[in-house]
């Protein structure tokens, strides 16, 4: 594949070191001449000094002919600026764009680009997770966290111990995947009886997972 | 009206001061606080400080109730930004943004974007004056664009009647120019020696 970076810093560099292994052709572009000069000379790969907001500039790097734009410096309105030209004026199919400011990741997607990724946020959640000493264990967020994936292990005094799923009271908006009992795995119904040390995994839209969490403590 | 100002440098401070001076309620915003210095010292309105592209920050602003948005950082792509969230999340009615660059101008107008380009202005401005070719502005109303020039009168026009006056192109008087004062060209005004014609047209 095709691949267009922006940016050279700490993720731009990690990233074509991460990519370079899978055979894809990757140009980079970076404003900063020293930042240039240490991937190019550490890495095999094509290394523009200049702005990746310039449309000629994209334009004499081919950028209309790649595959995949993704947009990873520190300024956020250069990486939009970036994605949209390359979605709009190079008609690029896919751009991701890194966004510093969580807040903006709405933004971003609202602005037209495909994926936006936030360390910031990402980083929290992970901790969020560790510290998370409840019987609900959060270990995805989905559709821009509307929809959560949670891991749920049943304790003797929770109320859904020795009861058969039907006859639980779960919210309208959450769903029991699978049960893990020792080393097998149950995909349950209505039926199903859940014992003391099964770990359940859990679909819910965000709005109900207190309930679960309540629930399940 | 209420107004928002992302940028308090030279074009920003003057912006500001001259709206809150005209009755509008005025909010700034810039990252740097001492910026705000360049203010009229009776400057009324609001100075906000932070990033323009913070949501947080444009909400204290009072973006909720603004009515315009004026984007003039000195960053080209900030001023993308802001005028794209305060347009098409916010919807704020009426938003420009300045961009130096006149290939990412371009685009963005393309894109929908009101964008004001002060390199082409002064491009213009100045080859105008220096080589003594009619000075042309334009105006977009809708989907059309109207340009104005300026052009000496023709002797032999001196004395007629606008009325009279049959151009060559389709493009019409619009007004006169007399000691550097304009008026409009009535169908009975005589046009004078030493006056200057103000020309009407259609851009396409």
């Amino acid at each position: 594949m095709n691949v267009f970076i922006i940016g050279a810093g700490k993720v731009g560099y990690y990233l074509v070191k991460t990519l370079l292994p899978n055979k894809h052709k990757i140009t980079v572009i970076e404003k900063n001449q020293e930042y240039c000069s240490k991937l190019a000379s550490d890495l095999e790969v094509a290394v523009v000094h200049g702005d990746g907001t310039d449309i000629n500039l994209l334009s004499e790097a081919g950028a209309q002919h790649a595959d995949v734009f993704i947009a990873v410096t520190g300024q956020d309105q250069d990486n939009l600026i970036a994605c949209q030209l390359a979605k709009r004026n190079f008609h690029v199919r896919r751009t991701i764009a890194r966004v510093n400011n969580p807040k903006n990741i709405a933004v971003f997607e609202k602005l037209g680009v495909d994926i936006s990724v936030s360390s910031t946020s990402i980083i929290a959640e992970m901790i969020e997770k560790e510290i998370d000493f409840s019987a609900v264990k959060t270990l995805a967020k989905l559709k821009q966290g509307d929809l959560m994936l949670s891991e749920v292990v049943v304790s003797k005094k929770s109320q859904a111990c020795d009861r058969k799923i039907m006859d639980m009271k779960l919210p309208k908006e959450a769903m029991i995947m699978s049960v893990i009992r020792g080393n097998e795995t149950i995909v349950p119904n209505g039926q199903t009886v859940l014992r003391e040390r099964d770990t359940l995994f859990i679909i819910c839209k965000q709005s109900c997972q207190k309930a679960i969490v309540d629930y399940f403590s | 009206m209420y107004i928002i100002i992302a940028g308090c440098g030279k074009v920003g401070s003057g912006l500001a001061s001259k709206l809150s001076r005209e009755g509008h309620d005025v909010a700034v915003i810039d990252s740097d606080e001492s910026a705000f210095e360049k203010l009229d010292d009776d400057f009324g309105g609001l100075r906000v400080v932070g990033v323009p592209i913070d949501q947080d920050i444009l909400k204290k602003a009072g973006i909720d109730q603004a009515d315009a948005l004026a984007a003039v950082t000195p960053d080209d792509n900030m001023n993308i930004m802001v005028s794209q969230v305060a347009k098409d999340i916010c919807g704020i009615p009426r938003v420009v943004a300045r961009i130096y660059n006149p290939a990412r101008e371009d685009i963005f107008h393309q894109f929908g974007l009101e964008t004001i380009c002060p390199t082409n202005l002064t491009v213009e401005t100045i080859a105008a004056f220096l080589t003594g070719k009619p000075f042309e502005t334009t105006c977009t109303i809708g989907s059309n664009t109207i340009s104005f020039t300026v052009e000496d009168v023709d002797p032999e026009l001196v004395g007629s009647q606008i009325i009279d006056i049959r151009r060559k192109d389709d493009r019409f008087i619009f007004g006169i120019i007399k000691d550097g004062r304009f008026t409009f060209a009535h169908p009975y005004t005589v046009v004078e020696k030493g006056s200057k014609l103000v020309i009407a047209g259609k851009v396409d």
